[in-house]
């Protein structure tokens, strides 16, 4: 039965989730200035978890390497080089996933993520459980955030090349590649500047992959086949995921800063 | 570091916390399900500028796919209309060729059971014996009393005219049709440059209207034009063939004109009788006496022999004929109504794939 800690993490995961969905619903309206702070706040949340991560790695290099009571102890801690650098990566990261969540068009794919949200806090805390008492105290964070961060990726994966399946897509049967791209770019219409060429970027690698969907995958015949097709087609998705998934561990890392539980 | 503590399960106080994730849970699902009706409230309706000529309309996404059936059904709508209108068009033509051609199946028995023509027969079959002509006199001479008299190729000629300028004047009249339909869907739907917001979508229909409007009627002429000898004008050669089944047309010419060679033996033998009667004196005179009777005789037992011939034969070669135009004005409508009809439905399927593809981008914004 779940307890304190999963009802906690997975409020704030449900917080974020429904955050994203009313990103979703509300961004392609949304002017520059809006969209902002939005992207802001969304760089920030997912800094903070990288930002953690790279505190706990530091602290274990330093007890590993450096010799208690050393000057170095100070100096290498991590500062604002270390802020900087995942600002910056939470940035790049909020961005891709700005832009999964507004090309995310598909009703079953925001369910699964819904349906994704209990198994994951689940998830973080069967690894923390198994591996406590194994691990050393300064490797366990590291090791559940990455091992979460891969298992999750193993599930949503799939799931979402799955769900592409049965999604609705331009028919590019008859267009040559060129067309399609064309095509898909000029259907993108968003308000904010920002935005658009981001959109027209991600609708072009989703003009190729369909293409190449439609022109190929037919000839494979065996649904095992066109599977497979699907998830090498499906990976350049994989990087949107991971910042989803960035977003969601970096929730976990606040919410578990405000627990209090490490 | 504190030891994992969620193994305890929930307190009474953490139940109603579990129901109220579970309810915000449903609650996020629900609008998930509504995803597009909620993004619907927010956001408008995706603009389409459509450029036709040189004006720009603007139409809502969800209106621009009725362009697209309007024209599908104009396009569908067209073809049968114009098939219609090709079976018309060689119905009455061949109905008034081949009743022509009917007409003139008594000129060429008459030349059949003639003389002159039964003499040039036999010696036609007699050069080629001798291997100096290739045996189609007779075929020639149907040619030319049935089918050239009646201006055979050059009336088909006239249809395939016909034919290419019935879909050229369709083609324009559908294009005009067309437009007029797609302006009427438009009016009052012109774009204003500058009050306007920028649409999504740009679609331009001029790239269509070569395609619909058809192309050069000579185009469709040469398209038109049949292979064979019975489109193309060879109309004897067909129609023997249909007489003597699956001889070549120098047989069946052959035959026609090997039939006069059976009254030969009965005429020489009655003529060289008749000549020693008439003429029983002897002498010079009486031997240009002999030939002049003999050759009369020879030509007045030619004469009854054929009248004979024709009197049991003509009415069936006549019946016969007619079978056999009729039988060809019934493929050649098959012909080339076949032929027309695929040149048409290409034609046709080439307009419906650029209606297609023009349309693909509504169809993509349709499908996202």
């Amino acid at each position: 039965m779940p307890g304190p800690v999963f009802l906690v993490r997975l409020a704030f995961l449900l917080a974020g989730l429904a955050a994203l969905f009313a990103l979703h619903l509300l961004a392609l309206g949304l002017a520059d200035g809006a969209l902002i702070p939005v992207w802001l706040l969304l760089a920030g949340v997912i800094g903070f978890g990288l930002l953690g991560q790279a505190c706990a790695r530091r602290r274990m290099f330093l007890a590993a390497h450096v010799v208690p009571g050393s000057s170095l102890q100070r100096i290498l801690r991590g500062g604002a080089l270390m802020v900087l650098m995942n600002a910056l990566k939470g940035l790049a990261f909020a961005a891709l996933l700005i832009l999964f969540v507004v090309r995310q068009e598909q009703t079953l794919g925001w369910q699964l993520l819904l349906l994704h949200l209990p198994v994951a806090v689940l998830l973080t805390i069967a690894l923390r459980r198994l591996l406590y008492g194994h691990l050393a105290d300064l490797f366990l964070p590291i090791a559940v955030w990455r091992l979460g961060l891969i298992g999750n990726m193993v599930l949503l994966l799939p799931a979402f090349a799955l769900a592409a399946l049965h999604g609705t897509y331009p028919d590019f049967a008859d267009l040559p590649l060129v067309a399609a791209i064309s095509v898909e770019i000029q259907r993108q219409a968003a308000e904010s500047a920002l935005l658009l060429p981001g959109l027209q970027l991600v609708a072009a690698v989703d003009a190729v992959a369909w293409w190449l969907a439609q022109q190929w995958l037919p000839v494979a015949g065996l649904p095992l086949l066109q599977l497979a097709g699907w998830l090498l087609l499906f990976g350049v998705n994989g990087l949107f995921l991971w910042s989803y998934l960035l977003y969601l561990a970096g929730l976990v890392s606040i919410a578990t800063r405000l627990l209090g539980e490490e | 570091m504190i030891a994992p503590s969620d193994s305890a399960g929930p307190t009474r106080r953490q139940i109603p916390a579990l129901l109220g994730l579970l309810v915000v849970g449903l609650v996020l699902w629900l609008a998930m399900d509504q995803r597009e009706t909620l993004q619907g409230l927010w956001l408008a309706e995706p603009r389409v500028a459509v450029a036709l000529g040189d004006r720009e309309y603007e139409l809502g996404a969800s209106e621009a796919p009725d362009l697209e059936q309007l024209s599908r059904d104009h396009l569908h709508g067209s073809e049968e209309r114009l098939r219609q209108e090709l079976e018309g068009l060689v119905a009455t033509e061949l109905d008034a060729l081949f009743s022509d051609l009917h007409e003139r199946v008594p000129h060429f028995a008459d030349w059949y059971y003639s003389l002159g023509g039964e003499y040039a027969r036999l010696s036609f079959w007699a050069l080629d014996q001798a291997g100096i002509t290739d045996g189609g006199y007779v075929i020639d001479r149907m040619q030319a009393l049935i089918f050239d008299q009646a201006d055979y190729a050059e009336r088909l000629a006239r249809l395939h005219r016909a034919g290419a300028l019935s879909i050229e004047t369709r083609q324009k009249q559908a294009r005009n049709e067309w437009l007029d339909h797609l302006l009427e869907r438009l009016d009052g739907r012109e774009r204003q440059p500058v009050t306007g917001r920028e649409p999504e979508l740009r679609l331009s229909l001029d790239g269509m209207l070569p395609a619909v409007g058809g192309g050069p009627g000579s185009d469709f002429e040469t398209r038109l034009a049949v292979s064979g000898a019975a489109a193309s004008g060879a109309g004897a050669a067909t129609t023997a063939w249909r007489l003597f089944g699956r001889r070549t047309a120098t047989a069946a010419s052959s035959r026609l004109a090997v039939r006069g060679t059976t009254r030969g033996a009965a005429r020489a033998g009655t003529s060289a009788g008749a000549g020693a009667v008439l003429c029983a004196p002897g002498g010079p005179a009486a031997f240009a006496c002999g030939l002049v009777a003999g050759g009369a005789v020879w030509l007045a037992t030619d004469w009854g022999l054929l009248q004979l011939d024709a009197l049991r034969n003509r009415e069936a070669m006549e019946d016969a004929l007619h079978e056999a135009i009729a039988t060809q004005r019934q493929d050649l409508e098959e012909q080339l109504l076949r032929h027309w009809l695929d040149v048409v439905e290409q034609h046709y399927q080439g307009m419906q794939r650029e209606v297609e593809r023009t349309f693909i981008p509504i169809r993509a914004l349709s499908a996202g």
